[in-house]
């Protein structure tokens, strides 16, 4: 298995998830198509399963999202917060500006739908 | 040259209205994700340069993706009525608006759905939106309303909405959003 790198555009985020179990999201997401930009990562979740390390963890630096987009991040969230059930060790980070609440309630919001913990960090 | 008389009354309208100073962004015609992409950095550049606060540049591109969103997926381009999207400000008050040609079925769910977002109670919004992501499923071809849960959400229920009938079967449907930034969307 290999690490998922997709480099950023200017309506999809820089995506960096390492077998290591370091998985980044970072930047702007408001693709046209997100079933068709996200299914790649949810697919290479499901193969990590197979080969997990110890710990995984997901950081999400978003600068902002559409709608579908929140509902991928709750899959992809969901989905690494089941590793837990598998006996490893799993952190969720969203990092924001800390003049920038509204991005602090989307990681809220997101956190609450997709019923994880994650972790607030301000960059 | 906007050749619709009702398209260019409106237009008219709008241009006119006290509480817009500063037109910041002026789409009419075709739209597209290029577009989109192109409309929402110029309009960060914009609210930077008037010195808006992080929050509310990171609500205002938020509620105008979805905008623009709607009007991509949704537009009726063989009514040969083009759709437009407008942001402008009056000190620190942002106004933004869109307008477009739904069928009647579209009217009908939309009418609905804002009717509904409108009236919820201030302080049970923010459960009621972590509610319907939480439930709802990924798709393509619009989210039951979730764009526009959004945008009612991000501008604490600042939203206005009209609906004109232009054609047989076809609506022009004119949404006015208000950020300002005690609107926290939470």
């Amino acid at each position: 298995m290999k690490d998922l790198i997709i480099f950023h555009t200017d309506e999809s985020p820089e995506v960096n998830f390492k077998t290591s179990g370091q998985c980044l999201i970072k930047g702007v997401s408001i693709p046209e198509n997100v079933s068709k930009f996200y299914s790649p990562i949810t697919d290479w979740l499901d193969n990590l399963k197979h080969n997990l390390p110890n710990t995984v963890v997901l950081t999400f630096e978003i600068e902002y999202i559409n709608t579908s987009t929140s509902r991928a991040f709750i899959d992809i969230a969901r989905k690494i917060a089941s590793f837990k059930d598998l006996g490893k060790t799993v952190k969720i980070i969203w990092r924001y500006a800390e003049d920038d609440e509204d991005n602090l309630d989307l990681g809220k919001d997101i956190e609450y739908s997709s019923k994880t913990d994650f972790v607030f960090e301000v960059i | 040259m906007i050749e619709d008389p009702k398209i260019r009354a409106l237009l008219n309208d709008i241009s006119h209205r006290d509480k817009i100073k500063d037109y910041l962004l002026v789409i009419y015609g075709q739209f597209n994700q290029d577009i989109l992409v192109s409309a929402i950095k110029l309009i960060e550049k914009k609210l930077v340069l008037e010195k808006f606060p992080a929050n509310v540049i990171t609500k205002t591109k938020i509620i105008c993706t979805e905008m623009l969103q709607n009007i991509t997926k949704h537009k009726q381009e063989d009514t040969g009525i083009l759709p437009y999207f407008i942001v402008g400000t009056n000190d620190k008050t942002l106004n933004i608006l869109s307008g477009n040609i739904i069928t009647e079925s579209s009217k009908t769910i939309i009418e609905s759905k804002l009717n509904e977002y409108i009236k919820i109670n201030k302080g049970d919004f923010r459960s009621y939106y972590v509610e319907a992501f939480k439930n709802s499923v990924l798709s393509n071809k619009g989210n039951a309303g979730l764009g526009l849960l959004e945008i009612v959400y991000r501008s604490n229920q600042n939203v206005k909405f009209k609906m004109q009938d232009v054609k047989d079967g076809y609506f022009s449907f004119d949404l006015d959003v208000v950020v300002n930034e005690k609107a926290t969307g939470s």
